[in-house]
């Protein structure tokens, strides 16, 4: 490997420099105070600063309007300043709405929160934390009261229902898997990309579920490139920016402990219905046989007295308890934020035990000198999950009355065969759990640390070192021993596997930069440019083998297994990134805002000759209600925005390689390319900002995204020895619609009412595909065709439609051998009422099935709702989401009509003997019967908490509390669906390809009640 | 002072250590080699040959080649169940679906599958010999040994286009000296110069056999040291000459204008044991047809013109099933005076499909199962064939029966034919055609099952009628429309009604 001095070299020198300017900083202590200028005929105000409930403010800014004189609010929420008579003071604290009052000597100032969707401070993708009132493009954000109502899960379920154009896509129920998270549409058909991920500004390749909820600040949320281009090669399908707590707000001196414990349980929201009816013989002596009755039809009913599904999924306890120290030293140089979660949530399965994590998180800034910051952010996180896997066919396939938990033959738990009827001779899936052994352990540190030198007022340089550490350690074991469903008098047993595998991702940055900001005259202006060094290295080592030498559940050692059954072996990459940024940022009289931004980018898993690109952004905005007075508007701010990002090819997609297995040389397997490139993305973003009446404001954004070089694998010819190459080609296309409303509708002091709407709709397009048409699972990617058009097969309803069906011989006609059944259906005259009625499929030209048009997997649109009510010290709140529309195949529901499980095709016992059907009938699964209407209404979080405040306290002798909130959570508490699969939301990805398909897998729709309680001492 | 010496000694360690750490762009792929790699060391070339063994192996047999499997169904050697995979049968009567190969889509596995799998093996073994000829020496013990890189990468060269000939009605030729950039659609050739490049590669092998005599050969070849000495080697070139001959024939006529001589010549020197890997051996696939077809847990059946064939007088073995065959109907067991009915195959009446019953009971049903050449089926252990002794042995007696020597034939047929199965023997005296047809059936049933290509070429070349592939089969494979299109060639195809021959409508 090459070795690369000069960006040690370069580093060092930075680094020196830094060093000298920063001694210099600590020569100079003396630099005037901004609380030391001198005024003229002054009055001494003295003032107290409280929210809504009457609970003091402390750290809140004070300043006289239009200078730097100014203080903060102590721990009592008190300020004393000496201000010119008549002058008037900005109150601002992060979080509420600023105020402008006119000083008194005495003054008592209440402070609300600030709803105002338009007056949060972005700081994702923009040069300088920018109000949302003065970009030109959008960044959603996360609502405060939405992160203090109830603390979401993780960050993916704390995104989901706030704000439009974003899916959060769950893959699976289970308590450690993570959803599939989308901004404006897909960014390719070929491809599943997730968005960028940056915490406290450091670029992340981590899962996102180690993010403790209860750390975070803020979530900021860029949905396309032409507002995420500050991101270039890696950002195309969007950025979550994350902040997380540092304590910056608090008073000189304050320290908060707080204690917060959420206890409450989970349980299943929806099971798919089952027949309770079989078609197979009962013997003598009452018992179901595996032998089916001579009329095929299922309507002899199970004894459901017992059903399978409750021995399986059971309400489980979850909970997760929190510690956390903020602060800040008397001198207020350093503040601190500290803090230790554990949250255990074992899921909705019996005996299954989830994951179990525990993070801890030490933040701290530190005011070197009064030109010199040092800020850290650290976190560890350990998490312990269950990863003994299930087969979730052998739920849905299993006899509806099954008792999975009967014994064995030799008199262990769980009978390994407890089905009669089941088609597929399943195996009981507690006995699974009860009788493997399969566990991950995954450990990673995240650490960021901070320079920010300020020589001038006008510039501010920094160098960021950041270090993402993981470690994941699982193991599998199967026991020799264990019973067989095939085998359950233990005749032939399992001879047993092991498998384990282990995993280290060391990934770390460096960053340097500089931010003049400078104002001339009336123009407000920034510039910031940075250098970025990314590296990410990947390893791991996975061995497996079977032939256990001793049973049982004691031992995981890879040597249990027969050395002739071992296979071994070792992956390792390393993806290395430099990137050099500008972005410019200026506004006239906060009315005219313009920003320009180019960043040249250059990434290891390019090929060679197409390694560096340049993205730019450059976008504007004009608040109209500066210039023009309009009654009852505040601000009225058309922007536009056209900006490019990227999306890097995977790693080893460039390379030329031949596949190996144990010690073997196969063959030629991928041929390189050289020229492989990022896909790209193009973004045109044009909206329109309005507050009007002073409680309502309004976003509204349209986008138009091309995006272009997408990844695929194509084949190459057979004669170069290759099988396939990586390479770009085809364009896609995303239309996307979206529109938020947030409205104060109360505002008075014991009562507020705020309601934030969103809405979006998505056109998604295949452009030139750049390779004939083709299908991808039901799916028909065709080029210039709307995206997400799904076909299959149809019965037939009409004669005309089986017209071509070879049944049909030389001078007979259709109504020959056809008619329509009882139900609508065309099926053969003369097998009518007999066992062998069968529907008849829409045919096309040649009498083959036809795969004619289904519908659509894209919603019509989407909508949130979130509600927060407010009186006194009384919150009640809650998110909704609605999707209309939108195709999803119920898998779920085809694997049970497969099995003869699926109710609505199999269960014939409430019928009229006309209309019973026979198992040929009922056994047909054309495509369309399992596309169903995936339009949901979900309550996503419903919470009522009350906080009492330091009076209240006091009053009950706790005055050494500072607030205690006590309250109930709900997530997830109802579906109204028509959809009869598992989860109307949840999505399938198959070959990297996020599809419309659920599947049968660990159920998503879990519903959560918790009970909550917080302690500030 | 003191501070920016701390601070500097700091930085001097941590820059110190960062050789490593900080990297340029220029990552290599450490996981996957390249072919430089690969091909820069003449001692890898062993390591080469063997992947190219495990890939041919895979091929032919392997669970992730679908590819080779309608030749299993179009042969009627298995009856698919549910038509899982390819296993689509083609059907016997007027009006039903057509037996067309589909060659219009460029993601079709079959037959594309092949020709990559093939074609990336004689990359690999061009490259080894281009190696070799541009002065690369394998040495052992200190000692060049290029000439068993040559024997086995020859062997393996004229093994692969053996296939090639056999399958493809042309393909391109690759040799060491090929520039594949170069390559044009004029470079298609005929299947017949494809056999002649086979030929020519097997007997390079089998001249340097000769010429080395019984050379230790190099391990990790075959499974089961089937190629571990330069007799064994020279016997599997001898048998893989006498496949490209026998078997190449298209059609009866072609057959008849068969050199037999020639293939006399290769198969008295062909192999004295079965090529088989005994499992469980990582390198091997395990998922086969044959597994698929075995009662317990397959998709496959024994197919019924098989059944019809050894079951001669019992009226329920019937082949082709009526159309009107109830879906859910099951046959009775049958009689049959071959004993093999009862020790090579299990009737299994109540076991149609995993996956539900046949959605067209006539033509996919069977009620037997093999159960021989799949006794890895339970737990991976066993012995999984490729060809046996006894397919070298009739191709032998197949060139004895044409060249003269009924006897010798007859006493070939007899080993298994009354050995086995219990039947009444056959003899010189016996008709020609009868001969025939007794060696036929020997082959259908004793060396057909475990690689099912070879029923499909038995079936396209035998000189009876009654044996043959029925109308609308293909007979060969078209070059797959990716390669056309990529070479700007109209796509074409074989089966279906251009292939409709009444003599075969049976």
């Amino acid at each position: 490997m090459r070795k690369n001095y000069w960006l040690c070299k370069t580093f060092l020198l930075a680094a020196i420099g830094l060093c000298s300017v920063a001694t210099t900083g600590y020569a100079s202590p003396d630099a005037p105070s901004v609380l030391g200028i001198e005024q003229q005929k002054t009055i001494q105000v003295v003032g107290t600063v409280e929210d809504s409930n009457g609970v003091p403010l402390p750290g809140v800014n004070v300043t006289v309007k239009g200078t730097t004189n100014g203080t903060i609010t102590d721990e009592n929420g008190k300020f004393r300043l000496s201000v010119p008579a008549g002058a008037t003071l900005s109150i601002t604290y992060i979080g509420y709405a600023s105020q402008e009052v006119k000083a008194k000597p005495k003054m008592e100032i209440t402070m609300s929160e600030d709803a105002e969707l338009l007056s949060e401070v972005i700081v994702t993708g923009v040069a300088r934390g920018t109000s949302r009132e003065k970009l030109s493009f959008n960044v959603e954000k996360v609502q405060k009261t939405a992160l203090k109502e109830v603390t979401g899960t993780t960050v993916a379920a704390t995104l989901n229902g706030k704000m439009p154009g974003i899916k959060i896509l769950p893959t699976s129920g289970d308590p450690n898997s993570e959803p599939i998270i989308q901004l404006r549409g897909a960014l390719s058909f070929a491809s599943t990309d997730q968005p960028l991920i940056i915490i406290d500004g450091i670029v992340t390749g981590g899962s996102l579920k180690d993010i403790n909820m209860e750390d975070v600040e803020n979530i900021e949320v860029v949905k396309g490139a032409a507002a995420a281009s500050f991101y270039g090669a890696k950002a195309a399908a969007g950025v979550i920016s994350i902040t997380t707590k540092r304590g910056s707000g608090l008073d000189n001196g304050q320290v908060d402990v707080s204690f917060k414990s959420e206890l409450g349980a989970s349980w299943i929201g929806f099971v798919p219905e089952r027949t309770t009816a079989h078609g197979h013989v009962i013997d003598a002596s009452g018992n179901i046989t595996g032998t089916m009755e001579a009329d095929q039809i299922w309507d002899n009913k199970y004894d459901m007295s017992h059903d399978a599904f409750d021995d399986f999924f059971v309400t489980r306890f979850f909970h997760t308890n929190t510690l956390s120290l903020t602060g800040r030293s008397k001198s207020g140089d350093i503040n601190y934020y500290a803090s230790i979660t554990n949250t255990k949530n074992p899921g909705i399965v019996k005996m299954l035990e989830g994951v179990n994590r525990t993070s801890f998180r030490a933040n701290m800034d530190a005011k070197l000198s009064d030109k010199l910051t040092l800020s850290t952010s650290n976190m560890y996180v350990r998490s312990h999950s269950d990863n003994r896997s299930i087969n979730f066919d052998d739920i849905y396939y299993a006899d509806p009355n099954a008792d999975f938990n009967a014994v064995n033959l030799d008199g262990s738990p769980y009978k390994v065969n407890p089905n009669i009827v089941s088609t597929r001779n399943n195996i009981n899936p507690l006995y699974t759990v009860a009788n493997t052994r399969a566990e991950g352990t995954s450990n990673r540190f995240l650490g960021a640390y901070a320079l920010r030198y300020q020589p001038f007022e006008w510039l501010s340089l920094n160098a960021n070192y950041s270090i993402d550490f993981s470690h994941s350690y699982s193991y599998y074991l199967n026991p020799k021993g264990n019973l067989k469903v095939d085998s359950p008098d233990g005749t032939n047993r399992e001879t047993g596997s092991i498998s384990t595998s282990s995993s280290d991702d060391f990934k770390h940055n460096l960053e340097v930069g500089a931010l003049f900001t400078k104002k001339f005259g009336d123009f407000n202006t920034s510039l910031k440019l940075q250098y970025l060094y990314e590296d990410d290295k990947y390893e791991s080592v996975y061995g497996a083998g079977s032939k256990l030498a001793v049973g049982g559940m004691d031992n995981i050692s890879l040597e249990l297994a027969d050395p002739e059954t071992l296979d071994i072996n070792s992956y390792g990459q390393r993806i290395v990134s430099n990137s050099y940024t500008a972005v410019f940022q200026g506004d006239y009289k906060d009315t005219y805002m313009f920003d320009a931004l180019v960043r040249r980018d250059g990434a290891s898993v390019i090929g060679d000759d197409n390694m560096w690109n340049t993205y730019y952004r450059i976008s504007g905005a004009w608040n109209i209600a500066k210039t023009f007075e309009i009654k009852g508007i505040d601000l009225l701010k058309p922007r536009v925005s056209y900006g490019t990002a990227g999306i890097l090819p995977a790693y080893g997609a460039k390379y030329e390689v031949y596949s190996m297995s144990a010690g073997s040389l196969y063959g030629a397997e991928q041929m390189g390319n050289s020229k492989l490139k990022a896909a790209l993305s193009q973004e045109l973003e044009i909206g329109l900002d309005v507050r009007f009446l002073k409680r309502f404001d309004l976003a509204l954004t349209y986008s138009h995204k091309r995006n272009t070089d997408l990844p695929y694998v194509m084949a190459v010819s057979g004669i170069t020895g290759f099988s396939y190459q990586n390479v770009n080609l085809g364009e896609f296309f995303v239309q996307s619609y979206e529109a938020t409303l947030n409205a104060n509708l109360i505002q008075k002091k014991d009562m507020a009412w705020d309601v934030t709407l969103t809405w979006d709709k998505m056109h998604q397009k295949v452009g030139e595909l750049g390779r004939p048409n083709f299908t991808s699972g039901n799916m028909k990617i065709n080029s210039n065709e709307t995206y997400g058009k799904v076909y299959g097969t149809k019965f037939a309803t009409s004669l005309d439609q089986v017209a071509t069906h070879k049944d049909i011989k030389p001078g007979q006609s259709v109504e020959d051998v056809f008619t329509i059944n009882n139900y609508g259906y065309v099926v053969r005259k003369d097998r009518i009422g007999t066992t062998e009625e069968t529907h008849m499929y829409v045919l096309d030209e040649n009498g083959n099935n036809k795969r004619g048009y289904i519908g659509n997997i894209n919603p019509d649109f989407n909508m949130n709702m979130t509600n927060t009510f407010t009186w006194k010290n009384l919150t009640f709140y809650f998110t909704m989401s609605w999707q209309q529309g939108g195709l999803l195949f119920n898998n779920t529901k085809q694997y049970m009509s497969f099995a003869g499980r699926n109710a609505k095709f199999w269960d014939m016992s409430d019928r009229v003997w006309a209309h019973r059907k026979a198992y040929s009938y009922t056994n047909q699964h054309p495509t369309a019967s399992f596309f169903e209407d995936a339009t949901f209404l979900k309550m996503r979080e419903m919470a009522l908490n009350y906080r009492f405040n330091k009076n209240q306290l006091r009053a009950v002798g706790l005055d050494f509390l500072r607030g205690v909130k006590i309250g109930i959570i709900g997530r997830n508490l109802f579906t109204l669906t028509e959809f009869s699969g598992p989860d109307p939301e949840t999505r399938t990805v198959e070959g990297g390809v996020l599809n419309g398909i659920e599947t049968p897998k660990y159920p998503s729709d879990i519903r959560t009640v918790t009970g909550t309680i917080t302690i500030d001492f | 002072m003191k501070a920016k010496i701390y601070l500097l000694s700091l930085l001097a360690v941590f820059f110190s250590s960062c050789d490593d750490y900080f990297s340029g762009m220029d990552i290599k792929n450490e996981y996957s080699p390249s072919i430089e790699t690969v091909m820069g060391d003449a001692n890898q070339y062993p390591s080469l040959l063997s992947g190219v063994c495990t890939s041919y192996w895979s091929a032919l047999l392997g669970w992730s080649n679908e590819a080779i499997w309608p030749m299993g169904t179009v042969s009627d050697q298995y009856a698919p169940g549910a038509g899982n995979f390819n296993l689509t049968t083609w059907a016997y009567y007027d009006g039903m679906e057509k037996p067309e190969i589909d060659n219009s889509n460029e993601d079709s596995t079959f037959p594309k599958a092949l020709w990559y799998d093939f074609y990336g093996m004689i990359n690999t073994l061009k490259n080894v010999l281009a190696g070799i000829e541009g002065g690369a020496v394998y040495t052992e013990s200190g000692q060049e040994t290029n000439y068993k890189i040559l024997a086995n990468a020859y062997f393996l060269m004229g093994t692969v286009y053996t296939e090639m000939a056999l399958f493809f009605d042309q393909a391109f030729i690759l040799t060491e000296t090929t520039d594949v950039t170069a390559i044009t659609a004029e470079d298609l050739k005929p299947a017949s110069e494809v056999q002649k490049t086979a030929l020519d590669y097997l007997d390079k092998c089998i001249k340097i056999c000769n010429e080395k005599g019984d050379f230790e050969n190099l391990t990790g070849l075959f499974p089961n040291n089937t190629m571990s000495t330069g007799n064994k080697l020279k016997q599997l070139a001898n048998f893989m000459a006498a496949r490209c001959l026998a078997y190449f024939p298209r059609t009866k006529a072609e057959t008849e204008a068969l050199d037999w001589n020639k293939v006399l010549g290769y198969a008295k020197e062909a192999l004295q044991e079965d090529i088989i890997a005994t499992l469980p051996n990582d390198n091997y696939s395990q998922w086969t047809l044959i597994q698929n077809a075995s009662p317990e847990s397959g998709w496959a059946r024994v197919g019924m013109r098989i059944l019809e064939m050894m079951c001669p007088d019992d009226a329920n073995a019937v082949w082709p099933l009526p159309r009107d065959f109830d879906a859910t109907a099951t046959l009775p067991e049958f009689t049959s005076p071959d004993k093999r009915l009862v020790t090579d195959f299990s009737y299994t009446p109540e076991h149609r499909s995993a996956a539900g019953v046949s959605f067209s009971g006539y033509q996919k049903y069977s009620p037997y199962s093999i159960t021989r050449f799949c006794d890895y089926r339970f737990s991976g252990e066993g012995d999984m064939y490729l060809y046996t002794k006894v397919e070298s042995d009739l191709i032998y007696a197949e060139a004895l029966l044409n060249t003269n020597g009924m006897a010798d034939a007859a006493n070939i047929i007899n080993a298994t034919r009354v050995g086995r199965g219990e039947l009444e023997a056959v003899s010189a005296a016996t008709p020609a055609d009868e001969l025939t047809r007794a060696l036929y059936y020997e082959r259908f049933v004793e060396c057909d099952f475990p690689y099912p290509a070879t029923a499909f070429f038995d079936r396209r070349r035998v000189p009876l009628d009654e044996f043959q592939l029925t109308t609308r089969s293909f007979r060969q494979l078209p070059v797959p429309f990716y390669e056309l299109k990529t070479y700007g060639l109209e796509s074409y195809t074989f089966g279906g009604e251009k292939d409709a021959n009444p003599l075969y409508k049976f």
